[in-house]
């Protein structure tokens, strides 16, 4: 079994021990989890 | 969390492995590249020596999590099987990082239906997305704009109160049995009380995408549009639909609050 991923949210959450989990049914949970920018992060 | 100490680019995280401890705090190790790229991964890494069989399988209460930055050969590369995909990412001849791209799962197969209409057959309606197993791919699709500040480098995209904002562009695909009959694609769209579908004044604005099938000569022509009503009960949206956003509307028609209600189909 891989890791088990917890979405996780800054809006909508609820604490639970010292993480802040959020609701796995709205897709605003997953997008933050591991955020990942969309853009290209372009370092000169 | 960043393989670099300068650059913080993918956010906080949080994982459990098979001893069920919550664990949030991840260094990268980067493990170096020649060919210039990079895939990043979290995994269990006594668990990966378990199903190489380099390790007892019977022993469970060993936690080695760690997040990894190993030398890719494509840009799409395989993924150990047990690791949580993260990213992959390209650097330049100094180690600086030039592209990102999004490898986390959406932990789905297919895209689940959202809408069933029964009329002279049985048509379902879906989101209409290039890879279904991405994440990114959901993400973007009717993207709902970020009211609040995932850290100081990625920003919100709107402010309250504003007027209005910009609803992402999405598609959606329809079926008849197993069939395709059709894509309906609805581009991105500005949303205030002076548009078409708009805000209504000192109300809760659900706004979602509602289907129908209508028929010509036989045929059935598909539809799908952008749909917006006040509600009283927040969170709940009409069956049959794809719900997207809840808008919170003041006496003058200031948006004060903007909640993002696609689902994630898990």
């Amino acid at each position: 079994m891989p890791v088990t991923e917890l979405p996780l949210a800054i809006v909508s959450s609820q604490q639970s021990g010292s993480i802040v989990q959020g609701n796995r049914s709205q897709r605003t949970s997953w997008i933050n989890s591991f955020y990942v920018p969309r853009q290209p992060t372009a370092i000169t | 969390m960043s393989p670099f100490p300068w650059v913080p680019f993918i956010g906080y995280e949080a994982v459990q492995p098979n001893t069920g401890f919550t664990r949030d705090h991840l260094g990268w190790q980067d493990q170096g590249t020649v060919t210039g790229i990079e895939q990043l991964y979290v995994i269990d890494q006594y668990e990966e020596a378990q199903v190489q069989g380099n390790a007892p399988p019977q022993v469970t209460y060993i936690d080695s999590v760690v997040a990894l930055a190993v030398e890719a050969n494509s840009l799409s590369p395989t993924f150990p099987t047990i690791s949580l995909p993260v990213a992959v990412i390209v650097l330049d001849g100094v180690g600086r990082i030039q592209q990102v791209i999004d490898q986390r799962p959406s932990y789905l197969s297919s895209v689940p239906n959202f809408a069933t209409v029964v009329n002279v057959g049985t048509f379902k309606a879906f989101e209409n997305i290039s890879d279904p197993t991405k994440r990114v791919n959901f993400q973007n699709s009717f993207a709902v704009p970020r009211s609040y500040a995932l850290s100081p480098r990625i920003p919100q995209e709107v402010n309250f109160p504003c007027s209005g904002f910009f609803l992402g562009a999405g598609s959606v695909a329809f079926t008849q049995g197993n069939f395709p009959i059709g894509v309906i694609r609805i581009p991105t769209t500005y949303i205030s009380n002076r548009t078409t579908p708009g805000l209504t004044a000192n109300a809760i604005n659900q706004g979602y995408i509602t289907v129908n099938v209508a028929f010509n000569q036989g045929n059935p022509i598909v539809n799908a549009a952008l749909a917006i009503t006040t509600t009283q009960t927040s969170g709940v949206f009409p069956s049959n639909t794809l719900p997207l956003f809840e808008a919170t509307v003041d006496s003058v028609n200031l948006i004060r609050n903007l909640v993002d209600w696609r689902p994630s189909y898990i």
